[in-house]
């Protein structure tokens, strides 16, 4: 059985027929945190987009892409596929806390069990206590499950966020910059919780840090100017990467 | 347009001329203990002042290098240079202690003026080009270097196991042969345990550095 989760071939991904991701080819092992590096408008978060279907959702563009998004064996592209579906196996947590504003921390973790149509509150209050347990943030919020979710701090709103996305299950967590509005001990949180969740979920992570990478990633891929440039082991990378190129932006020569 | 230079190329030039100071004084010095031992002379106490200024350095080197990984996290080529000048300073060090070494033989043997000294200058002045060639490929990060001054390494190994050989086979009398084996064997292995002896203590003050941030200089 293969161990890849998760792939992209010849993946091509467009703004009003603009490349901003070009040619690439990239394997995402099952249990493993992939991060995506390199310098802004490099494509990595067009990227991560396309591998849950949100890239054609980008709004007032002609977004598209070409190539294959493979999620075990099958191409998310494919006409038969429901990209609510794919959304819902490959969750999404964004760089700023996006907490529904007008929704309590309970019902901002069921949010995506309810619009799938779960209503046994007994299931619904399992799955918040076990979603907010899994982000480390029950002991801090199950006193005030009914205050509003942005009446927490940024680092317990992003843990609140990444609660709501393992809630509906999926398989693959997409991470955009999730520790970029936060400060140094949410971030730690946020990384030692990633090296949890790996334990049960496929985690890719779009960083500017490259310390963060350095940190979490089991492997570490470089873009540049919608090319994938180098991909590898996390430690090989940082150590002695193959390419000048990745070696000249890891070592802040540019970007 | 302004050529925005890395903070971290500061500290990694100032490392490399270190590292230079380092190895010229430490080539300097082993040449310096040779050439007391080939006259006769005791300079132990010259090499020792010689000594502790390399070991100095080499504390400087080591606090530069630590400060630039704490403040920038410095990753591949910047992380194998620093990595390596730790190596580096480390070695230049054991050259000034080596050097005293040497002279301590004058100090505590006397002049030997009837000793063939031949394969200590022999094996001298090629440790010296070594020592040189090293430092000049550090500068030019010559990368191929290694293999040439691996081969004149083979060079001295060679001076040494001739000698060896030598005072073996320098007399037919199995007495003789016995004594000068049994004081030969004792006083190489005694030096390579004292000298372990002196690395053990300087584990332990190391880990009295990571529990109270006391540092110790090396002897």
């Amino acid at each position: 059985m293969s161990n890849i989760k998760l792939k992209t071939e010849s993946l091509n991904a467009m703004f009003n027929g603009q490349k901003a991701v070009d040619d690439v080819n990239l394997e995402f092992p099952k249990n493993t945190i992939t991060a995506l590096i390199g310098p802004s408008g490099c494509g990595k978060s067009t990227l991560i987009r396309t591998m849950n279907r949100m890239h054609e959702l980008t709004p007032a563009t002609d977004a598209t892409v070409e190539g294959k998004v493979v999620l075990d064996n099958k191409n998310i592209y494919d006409s038969d596929v429901d990209p609510t579906l794919i959304r819902r196996r490959v969750g999404m947590v964004f760089q700023k806390p996006n907490p529904f504003p007008t929704m309590s921390i309970f019902d901002n973790v069921v949010a995506g069990l309810k619009l799938n149509g779960l209503r046994d509150k007994t299931k619904l209050r399992e799955i918040c206590e076990s979603s907010l347990k899994g982000v480390a943030l029950w002991d801090e919020v199950k006193e005030d499950l009914d205050k509003s979710g942005t009446s927490i701090s940024g680092g317990q709103q992003q843990r609140l966020c990444i609660a709501r996305t393992i809630a509906v299950q999926p398989e693959v967590i997409l991470l955009d910059e999730p520790c970029s509005a936060l400060d140094p001990i949410s971030t730690s949180k946020i990384e030692q919780l990633l090296t949890e969740l790996k334990k049960q979920y496929t985690i890719i992570i779009v960083t500017h840090n490259m310390q963060q990478a350095a940190r979490v990633a089991d492997t570490t891929a470089f873009m540049y100017l919608g090319k994938l440039i180098e991909v590898g082991k996390t430690q090989k990378l940082f150590e002695n990467p193959k390419e000048e190129m990745t070696e000249n932006y890891i070592t802040g020569k540019f970007g | 347009m302004i050529k925005m230079k890395r903070l971290l190329d500061v500290g990694i030039k100032k490392l490399e001329e270190s590292i230079l100071e380092m190895g010229s004084l430490a080539s300097e010095s082993v040449e310096f203990s040779i050439d007391s031992y080939l006259q006769g002379q005791d300079s132990s106490k010259e090499a020792l002042k010689k000594s502790k200024a390399i070991n100095s350095l080499n504390d400087d080197i080591n606090e530069l290098a630590f400060e630039l990984i704490a403040r920038y996290q410095p990753v591949a080529s910047d992380l194998r240079f620093i990595k390596s000048c730790f190596e580096i300073a480390y070695t230049l060090s054991r050259f000034g202690r080596y050097a005293y070494d040497i002279t301590l033989v004058t100090h505590e043997f006397g002049k030997l003026k009837k000793c063939d000294k031949s394969a200590v200058e022999k094996a001298g002045k090629q440790t010296i080009k070594m020592i040189n060639a090293s430092l000049t490929a550090f500068k030019k990060r010559d990368a191929k270097a290694n293999i040439n001054i691996h081969n004149m390494d083979k060079k001295v190994d060679e001076i040494y196991k001739t000698f060896i050989a030598e005072i073996r086979a320098s007399t037919k009398d199995e007495d003789i042969i016995i004594t000068r084996g049994c004081s030969v064997s004792a006083s190489l292995i005694l030096r390579y345990v004292e000298r372990i002896a002196d690395h053990a203590t300087y584990i332990a003050e190391s880990v009295s550095y990571i529990k109270t941030a006391k540092k110790y200089r090396r002897r």
